[in-house]
């Protein structure tokens, strides 16, 4: 049941794209104005899902269920302008956390490669906020935003690797590492 | 050690992050140069640039009305001008925001630019 190519292909990631839209409502909750302030500064509680999608699924998957997230979000609630800035966000800090995970285990780990998806996240944005209001005067905000992708994204991975012991432990994730090492021999 | 070997890329990562941050820091102020503009009734009388090239206490003359400021990075504040209340003096620094008013006289001083945006 949990290990056929339904569940891999359709339920895991519908469920992991309702977590992440469920995490990104809840860091909107609280704001993190008291710790840094610096305006638009999110935890980020979203790229846990990320981080665990390129961990256990094929890159595709992951690319989908972050798009998809993005799109809901911004259905749900704040337009086409947050889609904009959780898209070009969302995409390059993909880009970055996909290009650094081979590395996992070799000399880096997840919340490494957190916090560099963290800064590539904040990144997108800011460049999106440049072509959106057409001043460059927003990059002033990137040595506040970097600084704080230290600590957002050392949280995130922080939160991904407490939370992968007890992963590996459930059937599910036994079976879809099966097929991970399974069809890397294949290839190999 | 083991651990240290398996966490050395993520402290490389971090410091990368921490020195991308301290490098835009640094670049930051040629970026964002804010001026101050000056306007009195409603014509806009002067652009002071708030550099540090400029830093100190101007005195300037502008359709008869001569004040004094001092000028800091990226900040202003009036010191002296001929007015009953001295409410602008009162001000203090602005650096975006809340503008500098002497209605007695009809000056403004405005921050534009810079990091004035929050």
């Amino acid at each position: 049941m949990h290990d056929g190519p339904l569940f891999r292909r359709l339920t895991l990631p519908a469920l992991l794209v309702s977590l992440a839209l469920m995490l990104s409502a809840v860091e909107r909750l609280f704001s993190l104005d008291l710790l840094l302030p610096v305006p638009g500064l999110r935890l980020g509680l979203p790229n846990i899902v990320t981080l665990f999608a390129l961990w256990a699924l094929p890159a595709k998957t992951a690319l989908l269920i972050l798009v998809l997230r993005c799109v809901l979000a911004s259905l749900f609630g704040g337009g086409a302008s947050a889609l904009i800035f959780s898209l070009s966000g969302g995409l390059l800090a993909f880009v970055v956390m996909w290009a650094l995970f081979p590395l996992e285990g070799k000399g880096l780990s997840a919340a490494g490669i957190s916090v560099a998806g963290a800064a590539a996240h904040n990144v997108g944005q800011l460049l999106a906020a440049r072509v959106v209001m057409g001043t460059a005067a927003v990059f002033g905000y990137l040595p506040f935003l970097l600084l704080g992708s230290v600590l957002t994204g050392l949280a995130t991975g922080a939160a991904f690797l407490a939370m992968r012991p007890a992963l590996l432990r459930t059937p599910w994730m036994q079976a879809l590492q099966r097929e991970k090492t399974q069809s890397r021999s294949k290839k190999g | 050690m083991c651990l240290r070997r398996w966490i050395r890329g993520d402290v490389l990562v971090v410091l990368a992050v921490l020195g991308a941050a301290a490098l835009f820091f640094v670049l930051r102020p040629s970026q964002g140069a804010a001026a101050a503009c000056v306007s009195i009734g409603d014509r806009l009388c002067r652009e002071i640039p708030l550099t540090q090239e400029q830093a100190g206490l101007h005195t300037y003359t502008d359709e008869g009305v001569t004040y004094t400021v001092e000028v800091q990075p990226g900040r202003i504040r009036m010191v002296e001008i001929d007015c009953p209340d001295g409410i602008c003096v009162k001000t203090g620094w602005v650096d975006g925001g809340t503008p500098i008013v002497c209605l007695p006289n009809r000056l403004i001083i405005e921050v534009k630019g810079g990091d004035g945006l929050a």
